[in-house]
């Protein structure tokens, strides 16, 4: 079943017949033609009365293919039995991707835009299917049905329905828990997620799989199986990259989560219609859309990014994060001279959502065309370049700094009198944002604000806190964006008496100086700041009281 | 998402000893390949296959459908071929074994690191009511042996499953057998058979030793993670049962 090394696995497409009769109808053939064009390894099958026949995917063994992708009239009912039909077809059910293309395109666009849209949409999922590179063992985890209290004495003793959950992976090698970040256990909505002797753990049993945890993680140490960073760019880059011709110039991404998309996908059942503009992405859980993600969709070429959002009935808690992540994105928007509706919030409720689809949409008579260079886009764990590609694009000039409490980035900066170069900001920034160099004659601490994911985790092991030695303020500076790598503090790096060799930065020595002044005699105050570790052990100054207690204090 | 049965209901009892004969083909295919066993794991795999069809509705159905793939094709393979390779590989008494295939092997540390392993061991095999025959030449932390435990622990729940069937017992009675072979594989097996995969996936490549302890692995993963979903599901009272009956129940069944 799977390619040679190297080689992309063999699609297959199977189309539901019934689209040709579902709503506006959809002309299978030219959606056929399409996806060769774009892609001349797909196969491509009709299938009459798929929805109801999912012992149908075998045919991905028959033909050889790796991955499959369904173009179904309605939602997937059955999806177990499907899956276990795949899994006898020796496919794993996670390379299957499926697309409602009923209620997505033919119930509620007319024809030949629904066709079109059609195409899109499985263009972008053969994409997202490619990228899916199989699953490790533990990707998905078991949960039994909850029954009823109607229980027969038979059922009893069998095994329950199953559903698979699929749950986050964790990357140990690329984990920052060891210098202190947690940003992952802290976002966790479920506690799944603890340190334990330095290593970030998973609790396998708590996991809901929203993906909050791999949004925010500076390092992309976590990723799921089924919507992976590389899924999701793959997608994304399709729908945002296919050619399509007859489009209306519009092209707005809509995030919605697993539990809203049978709503939009039912919205065509109401007779609603709207703009096919608007090219839906599944996420588990729309918290899990970083506002790099979205910013580099409009970096990418999107006119409008859409949030489908649960509110209050979000299972994962996520509304205020995503709340306030729109906001982020439309204030920096409108600090661009954009306007602010290129991002928005919208409501998950049947008939609220089929009216927000539909308020005007604009093109972006700046919108890239052609192929699209996700790579430069997307940079999940640097908002602030996302925020640069977006400033570069829009306005040369650049905005006043704005500050907003969900910025995913921010600036530090050091209160030089009391900053002592010691470092310990820069060995936990987990995004490498705040480094320090130590040269021959001077020591250097730098800061990056591309790089900064806001975490804060510096100020938390900054030694001088309390003479504010190190600030963290979430502020949006596209100046200082495009500045890039700054000094932030430099000292002289102090030289030993004796061999030459590096004793300490001089700020850090004059702090010592202060804090145990009165403490210890001269001479040993003498031997620490003029000396280097490796000789101080040899030959003290003369006149000395040393290590022994007694003798500590002439 | 409408939860529908997918395929016929499996009785837990014959889950149960699908797993058993699972653990126990895996534990036989890690013992030193001679012509009978050999012979023996061939048709083990067979049957396993086709009374197997039933687990399609599990996550680890692809990767233990090619187990028992890899497992026929080394039974294929003549006595000779399949020794030379295994001794390669796990050969006792070498001085350095590429792939160990005891538990101790796999703790760093101080003196003597597997003597506690082996001692733990032989306290749970024991408290089990088991202890090993005199026939056994492999230490009591082989693969093979912990293999094999597991089948054991598999199987007395099948039995288990069938009596309360019969008595029309509620299902929670049942509940500190799964714990038995959850915390097995949580103490042991789950603990070092990645790095003695990971260490036969660097000295084998692409060979049939390699293939089966990485398929095994994932057999491991998903079988600790099933049975950690049954314990879970059993908490939740299918018919009303008070904590004491519960309690009693376990107590009835210690042997």
């Amino acid at each position: 079943m799977n390619g040679a090394p190297g080689t992309p696995h063999k699609a297959l497409v199977l189309l539901c017949e019934d689209l040709a009769g579902a709503g506006s109808g959809l002309d299978l053939v030219e959606i056929s033609r399409r996806l060769r064009e774009v892609d001349a390894a797909v196969a491509v099958e009709t299938v009459s009365g798929l929805c109801e026949r999912p012992a149908e995917v075998s045919r991905a063994e028959a033909c050889g293919a790796g991955r499959l992708i369904l173009g179904l009239c309605n939602g997937l009912s059955g999806e177990l039995e499907m899956h276990r039909h795949a899994r006898e077809a020796g496919l794993d059910p996670l390379a299957i991707e499926s697309r409602n293309l009923g209620g997505y395109c033919a119930l509620v666009h007319p024809a030949p835009d629904a066709t079109a849209k059609a195409a899109v949409l499985l263009a972008a999922a053969v994409a997202r299917a490619r990228a899916f590179t199989g699953s490790k063992p533990g990707a998905v985890v078991p949960r039994f049905a909850r029954m009823g209290q109607q229980v027969s004495r038979r059922s009893l003793f069998t095994v329950p329905p199953i559903r698979y959950q699929p749950v986050v992976s964790i990357d140990g090698s690329l984990c920052a828990a060891d210098v202190g970040c947690r940003q992952c256990a802290d976002a966790c909505p479920v506690d799944a997620l603890s340190v334990v002797d330095g290593r970030i753990v998973l609790d396998r049993s708590r996991c809901e799989g929203c993906g909050v945890c791999a949004s925010v993680c500076p390092r992309e140490a976590l990723d799921l199986a089924t919507a992976s960073r590389a899924q999701v760019d793959a997608e994304i880059g399709a729908l945002l990259g296919a050619s399509w011709p007859e489009a209306p110039a519009p092209r707005a991404l809509l995030f919605v989560c697993e539990r809203n998309a049978s709503a939009l996908e039912r919205l065509g059942d109401g007779g609603a219609a709207y703009p096919p503009a608007w090219l839906p992405v599944t996420a588990p859980c729309t918290g899990a859309v970083s506002a790099a993600r979205v910013l580099g969709c409009l970096a990418a070429g999107a006119d409008a990014v859409g949030m489908v959002e649960c509110g209050g009935a979000c299972p994962h808690g996520q509304a205020e994060r995503v709340a306030g992540m729109v906001e982020y994105c439309r204030d920096l928007l409108s600090a661009l001279s954009r306007p602010a509706d290129g991002v928005r919030l919208l409501p998950g409720a049947g008939s609220a959502l089929a009216e927000a689809l539909n308020e005007p949409l604009t093109t972006d008579a700046e919108r890239a065309t052609g192929d699209v260079d996700v790579a430069a886009a997307f940079f999940p764990r640097q908002a602030g370049r996302a925020v640069l590609a977006l400033a570069e694009r829009y306005d040369r000039r650049s905005p006043d700094p704005f500050e907003h409490p969900s910025a995913p980035l921010a600036i530090v900066e050091v209160n030089e009198p009391a900053c002592t170069a010691c470092g310990a900001c820069a060995r936990a920034c987990p995004a490498e944002a705040l480094m320090l160099h130590e040269g021959d004659d001077a020591v250097t601490l730098s800061f990056d604000p591309t790089l900064c994911t806001g975490c804060g985790l510096c100020a938390g092991r900054c030694p001088e806190a309390g003479r504010q030695a190190l600030s963290v303020q979430p502020i949006t500076d596209v100046e200082a964006l495009r500045r890039g790598r700054v000094t932030l503090y430099e000292d002289r790096t102090s030289r030993c008496e004796l061999c030459g060799g590096a004793v300490a930065p001089a700020a850090m020595l004059q702090r010592l100086e202060t804090l145990l002044d009165g403490d210890l005699n001269a001479a040993t105050l003498a031997a620490i700041t003029t000396r280097c570790t490796s000789c101080r052990a040899t030959g003290w100054p003369r006149a000395s009281g040393i290590a022994g207690g007694e003798e500590r204090r002439n | 998402m409408a939860i529908s049965d997918s395929g016929d209901p499996l009785p837990l009892a014959d889950l149960a000893t699908l797993r058993e004969r699972t653990y126990r083909l895996v534990s036989q295919a890690l013992l030193y390949p001679d012509e009978e066993r050999l012979s023996l794991l061939g048709a083990t795999a067979r049957e396993l296959k086709h009374d197997g069809a039933t687990l399609a509705r599990f996550a680890f159905f692809v990767e233990w459908s090619q187990l028992l793939r890899v497992a026929s094709e080394l039974a294929e393979r003549s006595a000779e071929d399949a020794q030379g390779s295994y001794v390669s590989l796990f050969a006792v008494g070498a001085p350095a074994v590429p792939c160990p295939p005891f538990e101790s092997a796999y703790y760093e540390g101080d003196v003597a690191p597997g003597g506690w392993v082996r001692a733990k061991l032989d306290r749970t095999y024991d408290r089990a009511g088991l202890e090993l025959s005199s026939e056994v030449a492999e230490p009591v932390d082989h693969v093979a042996l912990e293999l094999e435990f597991m089948a054991l622990l598999a199987g007395r729940e099948a039995q288990a499953w069938e009596q309360r069937s019969a008595a029309g017992e509620a299902a929670a009675a049942t509940a500190w057998m799964l714990e038995q072979q959850r915390d097995f594989l949580d103490e042991h097996l789950c603990v070092w058979f990645p790095a003695f995969s990971a260490r036969l996936a660097a000295a084998d490549e692409d060979g049939a030793y390699a293939a089966l302890s990485r398929l095994a692995n994932a057999f491991l993963v998903h079988d600790r993670d099933l049975l950690s979903a049954l314990l879970e599901h059993d908490r939740t009272p299918l018919v009303a049962t008070d904590a004491h009956a519960a309690g009693a129940g376990r107590a009835g069944l210690a042997p």
